[in-house]
């Protein structure tokens, strides 16, 4: 039963990680229609951005994790500014625009590279790291911090989508820009807004799950696949979907790691997910995406 | 002689003779070796080209086969003592089957799909070539004999030649493919799958063969790696391998004959040129893989092609309006 | 005397879309070197109808009967070889091939070969490729296109796209001809020629089958025609005898002139 707590514990922690990049993935998909690949970038600007404001500046955690979101609500607008739009402007395909976002990856793990340099730095820590037992299974803080934030996340987003005139034009962009732009409603700018929302989000699992994985330049590719991952199983059609993809991957992954080999752990992942991939495209939770062209 | 022959030829002309002569004005080792990798990613690019430039299949996972293809020779060579063309001959088989059995499931997949499901299908040979010590050895990777064909040693100037040779037979097949029935039956397949199947085209069976196909380039591609570098390891497979083909297509040019010459030369050379650029490789790539994308989204070689075919056959001065009409080819 | 067997039949075919019947038990035939023309009101079925014919859709009930052989599990991309072809409501084609390229298209099936075989017999297939693009210029001339056989398809005004699409379809040899409405946004000019250069490939024993909503059109074209109403067949024959009776005029003509009278 402990054994089995700890599995589920760790399982939600991870998972939490890949829902939250997930539900940043599909929320841009829901309304740019092109898949994020500089997403886990940052998670890993987060993290390190963390390490550059509380470690070398010494600023205490509640100005650094402010100046955090900053950092990547700028990024975030930078990519959508700087790389989405001028190929959208120009006609491109989606494709091509996912190539374009993973060019941005690429400029982003470039950079940190010449910042923080190609070895993995320690991230302070916001909540305790030391071992607290509640009913027999030992967590620390920080995880339990992690979960609470997705929780707190998940019910923001739900609210904004599902509550406000504002989240009705998200949905509205996402089904069909062209009509959504002739009805008064200004697609870019909500495009826009996903790109800097997920990159707040990304930033915000950066700066908590630092102080577990660590930080590291070339963290942010692993994570937008795992995110993507996520969004397989849940299905493109809403963010929420992707998040229980997340937190499923999470628990699964712990399973693995548990009761197999934990070296194998991530390529029978990988494979799961392919196959699951080919033989439901639209997730198990999805609407029928991957079919239409 | 018509203008698409001189189109198909007159580059090969160019590259073959820039190819025969390169050994006499470069100096030293390393200068040979920069040809040598510019070769390499040419081919790697060709087969890219075909499937993503020609047929508008998107993989993100042909780094998976440039890695099968030089782990397999390094192998074959190392366990079963086989000669350089027999263990060249079956890293290509394997490439070729490990694509079949891959290609038909996933190509059922389309656009975000079937980018992430190869590049899922790359991270796993990827983290195969790392953990499986044993059989890969690890982070280190594996040693490549020194090659030698029909019993003599491969000098450095010989091994240039076999790369070389590579390219140029993998040029040659490329435009086969593109200036035949092959070639449209692929441009069909990208622009309207049913319209293409409703002419006659079996589009599974297509998409199948241009993706086999492109993992056979890149199996020799990664052979040809491994060979410049006297051995393979786990970078091969890594995510860096599939910026620098995606950099290397987008700069050379997307569906352009001549682009993945000229993008791997870019690519390969201009970090080197740059005295202490290498740290900054990676912000360079991205740079200029969104760059190319929003300004030059054609690639130099595909630029290249539209000037050289209004002299050819456009004397009416129609190539601009083509040039607007045909703006959008991903 | 004997008829000989149609060259098309169509025998109860049905087609259900989760419990919503689009075309229900529709049987018709369709012989040798005739013209078969399908008209109906608006969501009648008359393109569903039309994806079964041509493979695009699977049956959920009946047959697809042609030249003897049973096309059920005939894919789309072989029909074009056995010798039924098909166009498309919105022309499709393969708008940056040259125009003369998507012609070539449509003689696919008779050079096809894979792509290890078409590298073994390189002369073969450059011999092949040869003959095609004559053939090819072939069917442009007969269109009347052979001018325009380099530029892109895309840059064709729509009346000539619809030429190319059927010179893309003739190429392949085809017994029969399935056109979606052809007429479609076409001027009074370009109708004329279309029905001129149908009439000429029907003298040469092309048997049609056309969806068409031009009434004009499909009365001066066909040598029969089938009316679906509601997914059903609720009457063929001679455009005389349609014009006459009196459950089309009620389904499909009559209500129109009803409401005028009123």
């Amino acid at each position: 039963m402990q054994t089995f707590g700890i599995l589920i514990l760790s399982g939600l922690t991870n998972g939490s990680v890949y829902a939250l990049v997930g539900l940043s993935l599909a929320m841009t998909y829901g309304a740019s229609r092109v898949i994020n690949f500089a997403q886990g970038e940052f998670v890993m600007l987060g993290a390190l951005s963390t390490v550059l404001f509380v470690t070398t500046f010494s600023l205490p955690m509640v100005v650094g994790i402010p100046m955090v979101l900053i950092v990547c609500a700028t990024v975030g607008f930078l990519v959508e500014r700087l790389a989405y739009r001028p190929l959208v402007r120009r006609g491109s395909q989606p494709l091509t625009i996912m190539i374009g976002t993973l060019a941005c990856a690429s400029i982003m793990t470039g950079t940190a590279l010449l910042i923080w340099g190609p070895n993995q730095l320690f991230v302070p820590n916001a909540f305790s790291l030391e071992g607290v037992t509640i009913a027999g299974i030992t967590s620390t803080p920080q995880q339990l911090a992690i979960i609470a934030t997705f929780a707190f996340l998940m019910a923001l987003i739900w609210f904004m989508l599902y509550r406000t005139t504002f989240g009705l034009t998200i949905r509205a962009v996402g089904i069909d820009p062209a009509v959504a732009t002739l009805m008064g409603i200004r697609a870019e700018t909500i495009i826009a807004f996903s790109f800097v929302f997920s990159a707040i989000v990304g930033g915000l699992t950066g700066g908590l799950v630092g102080p577990l994985l660590g930080g590291h330049v070339s963290m942010g590719i692993m994570l937008t696949i795992k995110g993507f991952m996520a969004v397989i199983l849940g299905g493109m059609g809403s963010p929420f979907a992707a998040a229980a993809g997340g937190i499923a991957i999470g628990l699964l992954e712990a399973t693995v790691a548990f009761y197999g080999n934990s070296f194998y752990a991530e390529p029978i992942i990988f494979g799961l997910i392919l196959m699951m991939l080919i033989i439901r495209p639209t997730g198990l939770l999805g609407e029928w995406e991957a079919n239409r062209k | 002689m018509s203008s698409t022959t001189l189109r198909n030829w007159l580059p090969a002309t160019v590259i073959l003779m820039i190819g025969a002569v390169l050994p006499w004005l470069l100096q030293g080792n390393f200068q040979l070796r920069i040809a040598m990798l510019t070769w390499v990613f040419a081919i790697f690019g060709m087969g890219f080209n075909l499937l993503y430039g020609i047929a508008g299949q998107l993989s993100l996972g042909q780094q998976a086969f440039f890695a099968i293809g030089a782990y397999t020779f390094a192998l074959l060579q190392i366990h079963f003592a086989l000669s350089l063309p027999l263990a060249l001959l079956g890293g290509i088989v394997v490439c070729a089957v490990v694509g079949l059995v891959i290609g038909l499931p996933v190509l059922r997949l389309r656009t975000h799909y079937l980018a992430m499901a190869t590049l899922m299908f790359a991270m796993i040979v990827h983290d195969v070539a790392l953990r499986w010590t044993d059989f890969t050895g690890g982070t280190s990777g594996l040693r490549v004999p020194p090659p030698s064909l029909f019993g003599a040693r491969l000098e450095r100037i010989d091994l240039y030649y076999l790369v070389f040779g590579l390219a140029a037979a993998a040029y040659c097949l490329q435009i086969f493919i593109k200036s035949t029935h092959l070639g449209r039956a692929l441009e069909a397949v990208k622009t309207d799958e049913t319209a293409a199947s409703s002419v006659g085209i079996d589009v599974t069976r297509y998409k199948v063969s241009i993706f086999v196909v492109a993992a056979m380039f890149a199996a020799v591609a990664g052979i040809a790696y491994a060979l410049v570098s006297r051995g393979v390891d786990p970078s091969y497979s890594g995510i860096g391998m599939v910026v620098n083909l995606l950099t290397l297509s987008v700069v050379g040019g997307l569906g352009s004959r001549i682009g993945p010459f000229i993008g791997a030369a870019i690519v390969i050379i201009a970090p080197q040129i740059l005295a202490g650029l290498q740290e900054y490789q990676t912000l360079i790539y991205g740079v200029g893989l969104l760059v190319f994308m929003i300004f030059l989204p054609r690639g130099i070689g595909g630029s290249i092609e539209r000037s050289a075919e209004g002299s050819f056959d456009d004397p009416k001065g129609e190539k601009s309006a083509r040039r607007i009409s045909r703006a959008e080819t991903p | 005397m004997t008829t000989p067997p149609p060259l098309l039949s169509i025998r109860e075919v049905s087609k259900r879309f989760g419990g919503l019947s689009a075309v229900d038990a529709v049987s018709f035939e369709v012989h040798s070197g005739e013209i078969v023309g399908v008209i109906g009101p608006n969501g009648a079925g008359k393109s569903t109808l039309f994806n079964l014919v041509s493979g695009l859709a699977p049956l959920t009930g009946g047959d697809v009967i042609f030249g003897g052989n049973d096309m059920t599990l005939v894919p789309p991309h072989e029909r074009s070889a056995i010798g039924m072809t098909r166009t498309f409501q919105i022309v499709r084609l393969f708008g940056h091939l040259s125009v003369i390229e998507n012609v070539m298209l449509g003689g696919h099936c008779r050079t096809t070969q894979g792509f290890a075989s078409s590298l073994l017999r390189l002369p073969k297939v450059l011999i092949d490729d040869r003959k095609l693009r004559h053939l090819a210029m072939h069917w442009l001339n007969f269109v009347g296109l052979s001018k325009r056989a380099d530029e892109p398809a895309s840059h064709l005004p729509h009346g000539q796209q619809r030429m190319v699409e059927i010179a893309r379809a003739m190429i392949s040899g085809p017994k029969l001809l399935l056109l979606d409405e052809p007429a479609a946004g076409l001027n009074g000019a370009e109708t004329t020629n279309l029905l001129n250069i149908l009439r000429q490939l029907n003298d040469r024993g092309l048997s049609i089958l056309l969806v068409e909503h031009d009434m004009k059109f499909i009365m001066g074209i066909c040598d029969r025609i089938v009316v679906l109403d509601h997914g059903t067949g609720i009457a063929q024959g001679t455009p005389q005898e349609i014009r006459q009776n009196p459950a089309v005029i009620e389904a499909y003509l009559g209500k129109r002139n009803g409401d005028a009278a009123h």
